[in-house]
């Protein structure tokens, strides 16, 4: 139950931090924060697989491998920001 | 954006990008070019623009951390010191674009996002190390 | 292995975000960055947690701390952008 509850918690403050990041992209043009929502977005998604799961504290393979893909974006994102420009 | 007739130059406007995030900091950087040896402290900078002290220091610091003034301690006092002749040329054009046409800049300024979202995003940028 | 590679990762990456949250906001205090900052820095701790559960304490089960940890972190970094981000 209380598992549940925080999995709750913590897709609906994902979803919400990828609006508001996406909303700094519209207003800015900058990467980094499509990045970011892309990041979060993809995150709530991925926890929501969580409830399909026999074994949530373990987890899945395909899980992970989203998991991987998000902190992926964050990383391109913050590279991204620091190449060098002509 | 359309660009009406007697435009902003491309290079003013990149210099507002890169370094103007609100009104304050626009307003006291052209009131500390046009007295460029003088020596000017917070409690001036606020007056002068009236604004709080907290955010005349705030401001101060933004533009300290820019390159675009300099300070000294005791007393604490800043004055008006551009990194580089290109940056002083842009304030230059700046100010005169800012007399032709005031509404247009400070519209161009209040476009832009809040503070806190740029800090964000300069948080991650080490290259500029601001 | 793959999941220990992830959180791992995403330990250091969410690390990295902290620090460099957390020290921009040492320098510009905009309180945005150091909502943003405390998040990624539970963030990373929830994952930490999650290598410590599965490899380091096996027998000891922390899945309930895990989320605890990664919800907290996320309503601070709600909190921050819901009432931090539209300052100048």
């Amino acid at each position: 139950m209380i598992e549940g509850f925080l999995l709750g918690v913590i897709v609906t403050c994902s979803f919400v931090a990828a609006g508001f990041f996406a909303r700094f992209w519209f207003a800015t043009r900058d990467l980094l924060f499509l990045g970011f929502a892309a990041a979060f977005a993809l995150e709530g998604l991925n926890r929501i697989a969580f409830l399909f799961l026999d074994k949530p504290n373990i987890g899945d393979e395909a899980i992970y491998v989203v998991r991987l893909l998000s902190y992926l974006l964050i990383l391109a994102a913050i590279a991204n920001k620091n190449r060098t420009r002509s | 954006m359309m660009d009406r007739g007697n435009e902003v130059p491309a290079h003013v406007l990149r210099f507002l990008e890169e370094n103007i995030d609100t009104v304050p900091q626009l307003e006291t950087l052209l009131m500390m070019s046009e007295a460029p040896d003088r020596s000017w402290s917070v409690a001036d900078v606020a007056s002068r623009n009236y604004v709080t002290e907290q955010r005349a220091t705030d401001t101060l610091n933004a533009l300290q951390r820019r390159g675009l003034v300099t300070s000294e301690e005791s007393p604490l006092h800043f004055r008006f010191s551009p990194a580089t002749d290109e940056t002083r040329t842009a304030i230059a054009d700046l100010a005169r674009c800012y007399q032709r046409n005031l509404s247009r800049i400070t519209e161009l300024v209040h476009a832009k996002p809040s503070a806190a979202i740029t800090e964000f995003a300069r948080a991650f940028d080490l290259k500029k190390d601001r | 292995m793959l999941q220990l590679t992830v959180n791992l990762l995403g330990t250091l990456v969410a690390g990295l975000c902290a620090v460099l949250l957390l020290r921009a906001y040492g320098s510009v205090r905009k309180r945005l960055l150091l909502w943003a900052g405390l998040c990624f820095a539970g963030l990373a701790a929830s994952n930490a947690l999650v290598v410590a559960d599965l490899f380091v304490v096996p027998e000891i089960d922390l899945y309930r701390s895990r989320l605890a940890v990664a919800a907290a972190a996320m309503l601070l970094l709600v909190y921050g952008l819901v009432f931090e981000s539209d300052r100048s």
